[in-house]
């Protein structure tokens, strides 16, 4: 398909939003000038050099137009069994039978879904344009200063039909609050799906966030996603990427330090087969002194499936002090499978401490050798180092219901792969 | 008779003009120890390897029969599963897996082959703890990841540990001497002698004469160029500790030329 038809077709549909107030559509017609001056990004792209658009341009995704909840689905087995806050979409639209009952949120928090002034980027990154052109909700979850959120929010977006999804998650933690948020999106069938995720965090003085996204789309899907962090002075924001489905994925975030002592945890693990693509990205902007940032980002691929890493740590002229890590670590289970990584640190200050590291291998034979000789055979032993090796970025989580949900998701999926 | 090994050729797979055993046989009984000395190079690791069916190395001739059959063909898993051991040269690091689930799974994978039931989590702690007991292993290391971050000591420790859980019939223990200070010694050359039984037979490859003096082999073999030179008994430890190799290979290479 010729890139300017794909444009075109999203210009299209984006058409019907009727009746809008006036910033939003200006941000709308801003997006959809930009897309139509810079076209899709190609393989000449730097940031899209091995992620490639071809699969995901062979199909014209359009938006769901039926407004009311689906009924009937089952969505146990797919769900935390720990006690949460849950908001359910089914194919975009709010499900009321399927969430907890608002009237029971969590004190301190509020949750609203948007849709007069849904949330819009700025930005001439192709996504996060089309996004702009075509989201109409937001969800929009604050927490109100000193709140601390002991039971997870959970945010489920369930899909059952041939679709375009981008709605906007808009989380503002005020002063001194916590909260963990987790995001899920599911298939329950083969039906493809283009979900264009879009997502804002805004973490204020001495709040602490924490963040999971756990994405199980089915093998013909696509997701995208761009999410933009904000941290005020001694704020804690920690974000966990799951990467168990889709033909092509594409996570990014970019976190903003905006005053000092400010904390953020990234990582990703990432699960690729067939020939799937999976791309996680990270941009940390250490814009002032004395931030710390921690990044661990995992892939295991197998088959002919292929992974993409690329992390900028920034560091601004006077961000003294800085200690930023990051590390990508691959674990490539057959040949066919390819990974390109690319850790990137710009420090414009002098008394920073970063690092940045990432190396991408097979199983090591001296370890799988040490299995065998202890009776364990050569599946079992891949499968044993495999797991060991792609839960380490959980360690990082302090909550163990979460993590060991996580972990059950993670090793199923590998155990289904093997 | 525990293993036999006749005539037995090996080199590195990748390359076969890389002929490391040339000729070597060797008979272990159940009961016996068996100690293999030998300047560096003799091929003393190669040969813990082809027994335990490492595929870093390629048997081009010979046999090696453990209780009567050939083993050659068989996977390193199932050599392990019927009762052929390895204390490594150098233990191998696997991080993220805790020593415990490494040990359940091995000595279950063992117990399986049996035909025995498998081990839960409280049966294996328990048989578990009297095997740490009789090696003074740390009480934190059976949550800790294989090796990670053990010291030399420990490494070595571990891996008789490993042996005492696998209860196997043939031991085999490379260098495991090496970078052990003699109060670790002391531990691991305990821990061997009480697995000494008459079911249970020993290979103990070795520089030095130090560990021998506390596991007391019945045998002592000198390995060079690839082949069994010399056997005799422990006082032929006493002989090379004292005088080197240098005699026994020259002896060798003029009855060769003979």
């Amino acid at each position: 398909m010729e890139d300017n038809t794909v444009i075109e077709h999203y210009v299209s549909i984006a058409e019907n939003n009727q009746n809008e107030n006036q910033a939003t559509a200006k941000l709308r017609e801003k997006a959809k000038q930009s897309l139509l001056l810079n076209g899709l990004p190609t393989k000449k792209d730097e940031e899209w050099q091995y992620t490639s658009l071809e699969r995901w341009k062979t199909t014209f995704f359009n938006k769901n137009q039926l407004k009311s909840a689906q009924g009937g689905l089952k969505l146990e087995g797919y769900l935390p069994k720990f006690d949460t806050f849950k908001v359910v979409l089914v194919d975009g639209v709010f499900n009321k039978d399927l969430s907890d009952d608002l009237a029971g949120l969590p004190k301190g928090c509020q949750f609203e879904i948007e849709e007069n002034n849904p949330l819009l980027p700025e930005s001439d990154d192709t996504f996060q344009a089309l996004f702009a052109l075509s989201s109409v909700q937001t969800l929009k979850i604050d927490i109100q200063a000193k709140a601390m959120l002991e039971k997870p929010l959970l945010i489920v977006q369930v899909f059952t039909k041939h679709m375009m999804e981008s709605t906007g998650i808009e989380i503002n933690v005020a002063e001194a609050a916590q909260c963990k948020v987790i995001q899920q999106l599911i298939s329950i069938n083969e039906q493809a799906v283009f979900n264009n995720g879009y997502a804002q965090v805004k973490v204020a003085k001495n709040a602490i966030c924490e963040q999971f996204v756990v994405q199980s789309l089915n093998s013909d899907s696509f997701y995208f996603n761009n999410q933009a962090i904000e941290q005020a002075s001694n704020s804690v924001f920690k974000t966990h990427y799951i990467n168990l489905g889709s033909a092509l994925a594409r996570h990014k975030n970019i976190v903003n330090f905006n005053g000092e002592h400010c904390e953020a945890y990234q990582s990703s693990v990432v699960l690729g087969s067939g020939k799937q693509v999976a791309d996680s990205r990270t941009v940390t902007n250490h814009n002032v002194p004395n931030c710390e940032s921690y990044q661990l980002h995992k892939f295991v691929l197998d088959d002919e499936s292929r992974g993409v890493f690329n992390g900028m740590i920034y560091v601004a002229p006077d961000a003294q002090k800085t200690n930023g890590n990051m590390d990508n670590k691959n674990l490539l289970l057959s040949n066919n499978a390819r990974m390109n990584t690319k850790p990137q640190l710009e420090i414009y200050a002098d008394d920073v401490l970063c690092s940045h590291g990432c190396t991408s291998g097979q199983i090591n034979a001296d370890q799988l050798f040490y299995c065998q000789a202890r009776g364990i055979s050569k599946v079992d032993a891949m499968a044993l180092i495999t797991k060991a090796f792609v839960l380490e970025p959980l360690d990082s989580i302090e909550n163990p219901l979460i993590k060991t949900w996580l972990a059950d998701l993670i090793t199923n999926k590998l155990a289904k792969a093997v | 008779m525990l293993l036999n090994i006749k005539n037995l050729h090996a080199h590195v797979e990748e390359d076969e003009n890389k002929k490391i055993l040339k000729g070597l046989n060797l008979q272990v009984n159940a009961g016996e120890v068996h100690a293999i000395m030998g300047p560096n190079g003799a091929g003393k690791s190669t040969l813990s390897s082809v027994i335990t069916g490492n595929d870093a190395y390629e048997v081009s001739a010979g046999e090696m029969l453990f209780n009567g059959e050939d083993i050659l063909e068989e996977d390193p898993e199932n050599r392990a599963r019927q009762g052929v051991f390895l204390a490594f040269q150098y233990p191998v690091e696997i991080p993220g897996v805790s020593n415990k689930l490494f040990m359940q799974t091995a000595v279950n994978a063992v117990r399986e082959e049996q035909g025995k039931p498998a081990l839960d989590m409280f049966d294996f702690d328990e048989y578990a703890q009297e095997k740490m007991d009789l090696l003074n292993m740390r009480k934190d290391m059976m949550d800790r990841s294989v090796n990670v971050g053990f010291s030399g000591g420990e490494k070595k420790r571990n891996d008789i540990f490993q042996m005492a859980l696998l209860e196997p019939k043939l031991c085999i223990l490379d260098e495991t001497d090496s970078g052990l200070d003699i109060d670790a010694m002391k531990v691991v050359a305990n821990g061997v002698n009480s697995l000494r039984t008459k079911e249970r037979g020993f290979i103990v490859i070795t520089h030095y004469q130090r560990l021998l003096d506390y596991i007391k082999p019945d045998f002592v073999h000198v390995l060079y160029d690839g082949k069994i030179i010399k056997t005799g008994g422990f006082e032929l430890a006493h002989e090379l500790e004292k005088n080197g190799y240098d005699q026994i290979i020259a002896d060798y290479q003029a009855s060769e030329q003979a």
